[in-house]
């Protein structure tokens, strides 16, 4: 009984870590940036829903399509005015410059909101959920299944539409693709607008199962770890690393720190992360780099 | 070119702001007051109470300041990072040359003892309530306002006791203030004697998002009461998960710092039943209570158009201006309304004239305020959420030492 | 490089010399004088102010030999400066060693730690080092929290200010020159390193680890030492920083501290000497000079609420704004400036 609320916990929690890992493994695989300020879209995503809801006061039926135009619209603005001058420059600028970037979305939303946690309004139906003989709260089911959803419509979307083809092809060979006459550029500003929209629903959804505030930046940290180990461009790896990060944690949590103490449960993913480096550096479903002279 | 141009303007930026800061004193020189408050970091929530601090000196000086002696307050933000606000401390202390600063978190002050008792000779106002703190004699310049974290522990383990509790346990953010408390608690064995078997005392990192597994596992242990060391984030936390998990939350019970109209409001019904501490009334109890603080909060906010405050949280900064600005009142008094040249001497003669305040009423509605035990005053009221509401369920409980 | 007519050079040595043509040989003696001179005038504000950059410059010069010479990035490097405040926290309040032991103790012990993470860095490189590093980071802060017994918990340890030659540093004006010589020294040990073998050892691996190793470098081992020296730098800024606050706590040596590090040498120059000290004034005084400005605009406006916000947006605009128009940072900056500056009338 502990060990299956622990488990559903982690693997509802684990499913909204998958969906801003699959932002991130987005970027990463058609541009080869790796994004910092991931954690930060989640937050700008959730603060405008939150403002769309509670300060406008529109339904969700209203709000939520508005959240995703507008972070659609900051993904684009990001990748022009920033991601653009730095392709092709060493991974340390491109780090940094994420991390600038992070620093300024996150400075803008202390700045319009204010570091006061409020309140996120419920979009979900109340009623209890009950599967077999645990309840699972409403906000974790639905997260849960909006999530695995998304992920699955991603999937699609890469395997067969012929944008994702055109995705999967940049990501593979940039000259090629070019010399095939496909616009790259358009490419790296799509996949940022992608990830700024899963982003934002990730940040709705975070909001919903819990509060709003500045901390929710943080969940762009644990996306680490979960990437790591499913493979920095793997969109399976993002869905199975998400859930076995969140169930790692929670396991942690409920088992080792009555013994170790505080604190382990989110260390727990680090610790993890350099196991999974020394082993398998590549994750479990990631591609392998050859590096040639 | 044009990027020299640039730079140079830049640095005569950097330059002009050497020489704009030098003012000079008079006969009505300015009474100067350092702030650190915690403007962005874990908890921010409550930047009220740096705010109603600066709120008062502005309608004060509005006012004309203490008697014709203008208020040259600065505020600035020690993000509850200890090196930062220690640095903010010193920046303060050789800068600006207050007679007091109030500093905000309990490490901060920890890590400060020295300086300011042996070598700075300033007194302090802390934000924080840590016992550690008080100690007339061998910290005469440390103050705090109100019951310590400690304090508050006993009246509700006392509480607890008194509702026929048996199985205790405390939960709390890694954060220093939020540790020690419960460390000191359990090294005294408090509950021990109160005859109530101590279970556990659970740490996880400030500000969390989930606590689902300590949940889980404060519930596989079954406690009847459990003390919440943590600030508001922490007890949003705690309230939906163990909601979630369906731990009873009647059986919490927080330290003040919780009583935020946000546990309700962010988490609904889960939050009924949840308790913690009222020391400070609020801006519309004032109201009601028709007493002076709530009259000059709601003309001041009236005048300055900000809509945001009048949480209790204000209401303690406000009061806290009250009362050390009574002590500055008293030391100018003395002086023959002169602010003496001599920093330290001042210094001493506020330090003097703060732990001379006897019965003070400071217009708040709070038990009068005796500062020989660097504390004020020790009660506390105890609150449950009632249908989304705040609600007392007792009168101001003294503690019994 | 802009030289003086008649400057040639007849064989390595003087190629590699530190100080070159006359002009820097007169200017960079009297600039030291002068820094040493300086607390007779300045005031402890000020003061205080040149020993938090004094304490940055080595910790930048640190993390410059492992990101700008060697090109291995660390997340971490928070941690290891922690590491060394740690380090000197126990030696001096519970072994009682005196200040000449903690220092390069506290060195060694972080040196230790960076030559462990070192070791994984011959298979992992690029991004999957910085994921490392910053996977340590977060393990070091947890363990700072939590071993209890010797690291003091949440609440940290107290340090006394050390005594050198039985004179407490009790005050700003006399720990000035400590920091000071060590940052010097620091600086010229970072120049210096620059012009061996092992330098340029270091720079072949960053340039093309691949094509260094078929020359016959051998990567593992100065991997491992450009960890070392690092380290070894950022153990002794911690436990300097240690002495000169007083009171370290977990929550001061965390990621933001490592991003900070990062900034430095992005902002002053990734790879030059003068850039990481550069780098180290602009991070330790932007929040300084921000704050006197917000302090002027509050008097006006009701800005103080919004100054956190501020600073972060700025901080972040500054890294985007150097790392698009000027990547080599505030030491090109300086280059120009000085290039138009010779040329001057004639500028093009």
């Amino acid at each position: 009984m502990f060990l299956a609320e622990l488990l559903i916990s982690g693997i509802a929690v684990g499913s909204i870590y998958s969906l801003v890992a699959l932002g991130f493994v987005l970027i990463y695989k058609s541009t080869r940036v790796l994004n910092f300020a991931q954690g930060e879209l989640v937050l700008i995503g959730a603060f405008v829903a939150f403002a769309f809801l509670s300060q406008v006061g529109v339904g969700p039926w209203i709000a939520l399509p508005l959240t995703m135009i507008i972070s659609v619209l900051l993904g684009l603005l990001i990748e022009r005015t920033a991601l653009r001058p730095m392709i092709g420059e060493p991974v340390i600028s491109v780090i940094m410059l994420t991390i600038g970037l992070s620093s300024i979305l996150k400075g803008s939303c202390r700045a319009i909101w204010g570091s006061v946690n409020r309140p996120f309004p419920t979009i979900f139906p109340d009623t209890l959920i009950t599967i077999g003989p645990i309840s699972v709260p409403p906000p974790f089911f639905w997260s849960f299944i909006i999530s695995i959803f998304l992920l699955i419509v991603f999937a699609i979307f890469f395997k067969y539409s012929r944008l994702g083809i055109v995705m999967r092809s940049t990501a593979n060979d940039q000259t090629a693709t070019l010399s095939l006459g496909i616009s790259v550029k358009r490419v790296f500003a799509l996949s940022w607008a992608i990830a700024a929209l899963v982003g934002a629903i990730g940040g709705v959804l975070l909001g919903s199962i819990s509060v709003l505030d500045m901390n929710l930046g943080y969940i762009g940290l644990k996306v680490f770890p979960v990437v790591i180990l499913g493979g920095l461009d793997s969109i399976p790896g993002a869905i199975v690393g998400g859930i076995i990060i969140a169930v790692l944690e929670n396991l942690t949590g409920g088992y080792l720190e009555g013994i170790i103490g505080g604190g382990v449960k989110s260390v727990a993913p680090f610790v993890f992360l350099l196991f999974v480096l020394v082993i398998k550096p590549y994750g479990l479903f990631g591609t392998e780099e050859i590096e040639r002279l | 070119m044009k990027k020299l141009w640039i730079i140079l303007s830049v640095l005569s930026c950097f330059l002009f702001h050497g020489t704009t800061f030098a003012a000079e004193g008079d006969d009505l020189k300015p009474v100067s007051i350092g702030i650190i408050g915690d403007l962005s970091g874990p908890t921010s929530a409550l930047a009220e109470m740096a705010y109603g601090i600066r709120d008062y000196f502005l309608y004060l000086n509005d006012k004309g300041g203490i008697k014709g002696h203008e208020i040259d307050f600065l505020l600035v933000d020690g993000a509850e990072v200890i090196p930062i606000e220690v640095s903010n401390y010193k920046r303060l202390i050789t800068r600006q040359k207050p007679v007091l600063i109030f500093v905000w978190s309990t490490g901060a002050s920890k890590a400060l003892r020295r300086q300011v008792n042996k070598v700075d000779k300033i007194p302090i106002m802390s934000e924080s309530m840590s016992e550690e703190l008080v100690d007339p004699k061998s910290l005469p310049y440390n103050f705090i306002f109100g019951p310590t974290y400690e304090d508050q522990i006993r009246i509700g383990l006392d509480y607890a006791k008194s509702q026929g509790a048996k199985r205790i346990a405390f939960i709390g953010c890694n954060l220093d203030w939020c540790q020690s408390p419960r460390k000191r608690i359990i090294a005294e064995e408090y509950c021990k004697k109160l005859g109530m078997e101590f279970l556990t005392d659970m740490t996880y990192p400030a500000r969390p998002t989930d606590l689902t597994s300590e949940m889980l596992r404060l519930k596989k242990l079954n406690p009847d009461f459990i003390w919440v060391n943590d600030s508001v984030e922490g007890s949003i936390a705690t309230v939906r998960d163990a909601n979630k998990v369906g731990l009873d939350v009647s059986k919490f019970f927080a330290v003040h710092w919780s009583k935020h109209d946000a546990i309700p409001k962010a988490t609904g019904k889960a939050a009924e039943g949840y308790r913690s501490f009222m020391i400070i009334p609020d801006l519309a109890e004032l109201k009601a209570r028709k007493l002076k603080a709530g009259d000059e909060i709601s003309e001041f906010l009236g005048k300055h158009r900000r809509k945001k405050a009048g949480t209790w949280y204000y209401v303690r900064g406000w009061l806290k201006g009250v009362t050390v600005v009574e002590a500055i009142n008293n030391a100018l008094g003395k002086t023959g309304n002169k602010v003496p040249n001599d920093i330290k001497k001042f210094r001493k003669m506020v330090r003097d004239e703060l732990e001379g305040l006897v019965n003070f009423d400071c217009g708040g509605g709070l038990p009068l305020i005796t500062y020989a035990n660097h504390q004020g005053f020790i009660a506390a009221k105890i609150m449950q959420v009632k249908n989304g509401k705040w609600t007392p369920i007792s009168e101001y409980l003294q503690i019994r030492k | 490089m802009l030289r003086p007519c008649g400057d040639f050079k007849r064989n390595y040595s003087q190629e590699e010399a530190i100080l070159q043509t006359r002009f820097i040989k007169v200017v960079i003696p009297l600039f030291v004088l002068t820094l040493y001179c300086l607390p007779l005038f300045l005031g402890d504000f000020y003061l205080y102010l040149l020993n938090l950059v004094f304490i940055a410059i080595l910790g930048a010069q640190g993390i410059n030999i492992l990101t700008g010479f060697t090109g291995q990035i660390s997340l971490g490097h928070g941690a290891f400066i922690g590491i060394g405040a740690y380090t000197a926290g126990v030696f001096s309040t519970k072994l009682g060693f005196s200040v000449w032991v903690v220092l390069p103790a506290a060195g060694c012990a972080s040196a230790l730690i960076g030559v462990m993470v070192g070791v994984p860095s011959l298979r992992i490189k690029g991004f999957y080092l910085a994921m490392a590093t910053l996977a340590l980071q977060f393990l070091m802060e947890y363990l700072f929290m939590e071993l209890r017994p010797i690291t003091g918990g949440s609440e940290g340890l107290y340090l006394e200010r050390p005594s050198i030659f039985g004179l407490v540093l009790d005050t700003d004006r006399q720990f000035y020159f400590l920091g000071a010589t060590i940052a010097i020294l620091a600086t010229l040990g970072a120049r210096n390193l620059l012009r061996t073998r092992v330098g340029r050892a270091f720079i072949s691996i960053r340039d093309r680890d691949i094509a260094a190793e078929l020359i016959g470098v051998d990567i593992f081992k100065y991997k491992i030492m450009s960890f070392a020296i690092s380290s070894f730098y950022a153990g002794v800024a911690g436990a300097l920083l240690a002495y000169y606050i007083t009171v370290i706590n977990p929550q001061s040596f965390s990621i933001h501290l490592s991003i900070d590090y990062l900034a430095m040498i992005i902002i002053g120059g990734l790879g030059s000497v003068l850039g990481a000290i550069y780098g180290a004034i602009f991070i330790v005084l932007f929040p300084e000079f921000l704050k006197i400005w917000i302090e002027f605009a509050a008097q006006y406006l009701p800005i103080d609420e919004v100054f956190p916000a501020i600073r972060e947006i700025l901080f972040g605009f500054i890294i985007v704004f150097f790392l698009i128009f000027e990547p080599e940072g505030l030491a090109k900056i300086w280059w120009n400036i000085k290039a138009y500056w010779k040329l001057w009338p004639f500028s093009y």
